[in-house]
């Protein structure tokens, strides 16, 4: 069931990737447009996101499929990932050491067992240590700080 | 300039102090990485390319080769060791390797593989010198509709061989071409699916979408999994020396090995784990006790490493003759190139021999650097696996979104970081490969602008795609690579069904 909404959500986005591209000059065999390659990319997904999905209505084998995971696993992918986007969010308006301080203590955290005050020594170190060798040493333009 | 002078001026570059100590840096960090379980060569690569903008081409080129070939050293190691194979090119390793090492001959099985992969990596290099001068010769003849065919080819290819449904590998092809599609378009400047945004007409930065797929969704994975520790069998630097016999019992599947490894590594697809299937299946085939492999025999362990390192050399010969990358890693070396100013293919050679033969050069010296540093410091880069994963793992992260952000100072290339990230990671769980999808977004702007130019050129008649004899001789092998397993297997089925006396039960 949950393998089928994946491929009917890969053929509607298929399709509203090809709905854009009919919208850009498509020319013609002789003289092709900026539109006559995405559509016949759009084409080509479309017809193989739909056979995926016929394929897989029919029982066609269908990989090792989502599997559910324990809670525990889950909240650590979880966690990661708001780590992750946290961190996009954040750095343009904390500058890069104070993103850098939360991910690693939020990621050391829930990701291992280790005790705060380990926590933050390892994360202070890594964001100036990292924040030294880009910003300083490699000269990466890293927002450094909101003020 | 011809192969042995080129190799004598690919030297002078390569042994200059900048370019030598880049290779040392590139080998140890790619043992390192094969060692590792997690991150594997192409997200180290990818992550490592930003770091890369301050040197020259040359330098850059040779220290990501470096990482490339040295990851399939280091990846046996943890494969005969722990039994967990550092990255996928190594999995066939720990069938026999680790059965070696509990039965006392770690030592001789890393040793084997050492020396394997040193031999058949140096092997490679010599096939890369000969038939990649010789490929980009032949590729100066082609024009678009050559390099059409030859990318849609590739492609095909690529959706057979990487494993799992050819429908799936299709997806991820189309995935990947619609990918290559954003931006400003290659021959009018015309901005599609950009939706307003300056930053999107650049298109997507390649380096992003292949720390995504596979540097953040490794670490999703690993995340998954929580605190691990790993029993390492230990080894004594006097264990290091196989017996005579192993030696004679390994040196033709090393030979084998060598060869298999770089004639796989030439064709599209994840062709350093390929090598090694092939290898291993070559020398069970040719083995006089078959039934004892996987029970520790040195075959099984010499032929697949240097199977997986004559690969590496193989697969660079499509990327520096033709300028057209077949697998993942080597989409990164092509996009090191172009960052650094050099166009890609066949006239490589010729206008930057500095960058062709001095990497080849490297090669050479890399292989000897990796047989010094992995035999004797064996038990240093295994206790790298004594560092906890979750800090790894944290770190791994933060130098992807720094790698990531460095590339352009784009805020855009971090969402497409995270983006891609749990793409791979959703890719990970329905067990999709996403090769097929990062060689499309390299190969899509190839194929639309050979695509556009050949109609351009043959008003319209669509015929001179096809019908040129080198592009029909290249769809023809894609064709028969695409079509001839289904029919053969129908074939086999139809004369199942027909033989006398299918269908029935015997008693």
């Amino acid at each position: 069931m949950r393998e089928r909404a994946w491929g009917l959500g890969f053929l509607a986005a298929s399709g509203a990737y090809l709905a854009a591209a009919l919208a850009f000059p498509l020319g013609d065999v002789a003289k092709p447009g900026p539109g006559f390659f995405p559509v016949g990319v759009g084409v080509f997904l479309c017809l193989a996101a739909g056979a995926l999905t016929i394929g897989r209505r029919r029982g066609a084998p269908a990989g090792a499929g989502v599997a559910s995971l324990p809670r525990d696993a889950r909240a650590r992918v979880f966690a990661t990932i708001l780590g992750l986007v946290a961190f996009c969010l954040l750095l343009p308006w904390l500058g890069y050491p104070a993103c850098a301080f939360l991910f690693i203590a939020l990621l050391l955290r829930r990701l291992g067992d280790a005790r705060w005050p380990g926590v933050v020594i390892t994360a202070v170190l890594g964001a100036l240590l990292s924040y030294y060798v880009f910003g300083v040493l490699l000269g990466v333009p890293l927002p450094s700080s909101p003020f | 300039m011809g192969p042995l002078e080129g190799l004598v001026y690919g030297f002078g570059v390569a042994l200059t102090p900048a370019n030598l100590f880049a290779c040392f840096v590139g080998v140890l960090i790619g043992t390192i990485v094969g060692v590792l379980p997690g991150i594997g060569p192409v997200g180290a690569m990818a992550l490592l390319l930003p770091s890369t903008f301050a040197l020259s081409p040359t330098t850059a080129l040779i220290m990501l080769a470096g990482i490339y070939y040295g990851a399939m050293y280091g990846g046996s190691t943890t494969s005969i060791l722990v039994n967990v194979p550092g990255e996928a090119a190594s999995v066939v390793t720990t069938l026999d390797g680790y059965q070696m090492a509990r039965k006392g001959r770690a030592g001789a099985a890393l040793a084997v593989s050492a020396v394997g992969s040193f031999v058949a990596g140096s092997l490679g290099v010599v096939g890369l010198m000969l038939f990649a001068a010789w490929l980009a010769d032949a590729a100066l003849q082609f024009g678009p509709p050559e390099y059409f065919a030859l990318s849609v080819t590739g492609l095909a290819v690529l959706s057979r061989l990487s494993g799992g449904s050819v429908l799936v590998a299709f997806a991820m092809v189309g995935l990947g071409l619609a990918i290559g599609t954003v931006g400003m378009e290659p021959i009018s400047g015309y901005r599609r699916f950009t939706f307003g945004s300056t930053q999107l007409s650049q298109g997507l930065e390649l380096v992003p979408i292949i720390m995504g797929l596979y540097g953040v969704a490794e670490v999703l994975v690993l995340a998954e999994e929580g605190l691990r520790r790993s029993e390492i069998v230990k080894v004594r630097m006097r264990e290091l020396f196989p017996t005579r016999e192993e030696w004679r019992r390994s040196s033709w599947p090393i030979a084998r090995g060598s060869v298999v490894g770089f004639l796989t590594g030439l064709v599209p697809g994840p062709t350093t784990v390929l090598a090694t299937f092939i290898s291993y299946t070559v020398e069970r085939r040719l083995s006089k006790t078959p039934e004892r492999f996987g029970t520790g025999e040195i075959e099984g362990v010499a032929g697949p490493e240097a199977a997986n390192n004559g690969a590496t050399a193989g697969a660079m010969v499509p990327l520096l003759s033709l300028g057209i990358p077949f697998s993942p890693a080597t989409a990164i070396l092509l996009g090191a190139l172009v960052i650094h100013g050099i166009q890609p293919g066949p006239m490589l050679i010729t206008n930057q021999p500095a960058v062709f033969w001095g990497v080849v050069a490297s090669m050479y010296i890399g292989n000897v650097l990796l047989l010094i540093l992995n035999l004797p410091l064996v038990g240093v880069f295994v206790s790298i696996l004594r560092l906890p994963q979750h800090v790894l793992s944290t770190f791994v992260l933060l130098l992807c979104l720094v790698g990531a952000f460095s590339l352009s100072n784009s805020f855009l290339d971090l969402w497409v970081l995270v983006g891609m990230g749990l793409l791979g990671y959703l890719f990970r769980k329905l067990a999709i490969d996403p090769a097929p999808l990062i060689v499309a977004v390299v190969l899509g702007p190839v194929m639309e602008k050979t695509l556009r130019q050949t109609l351009f050129m043959a008003h319209g008649d669509w015929r001179l795609l096809v019908f040129r004899p080198l592009s029909l001789a290249l769809f023809a092998i894609g064709a028969l690579v695409l079509l001839g397993p289904p029919i053969a297997a129908a074939l086999r089925r139809r004369a199942a069904v027909s033989a006398p006396g299918a269908g029935t039960v015997s008693p």
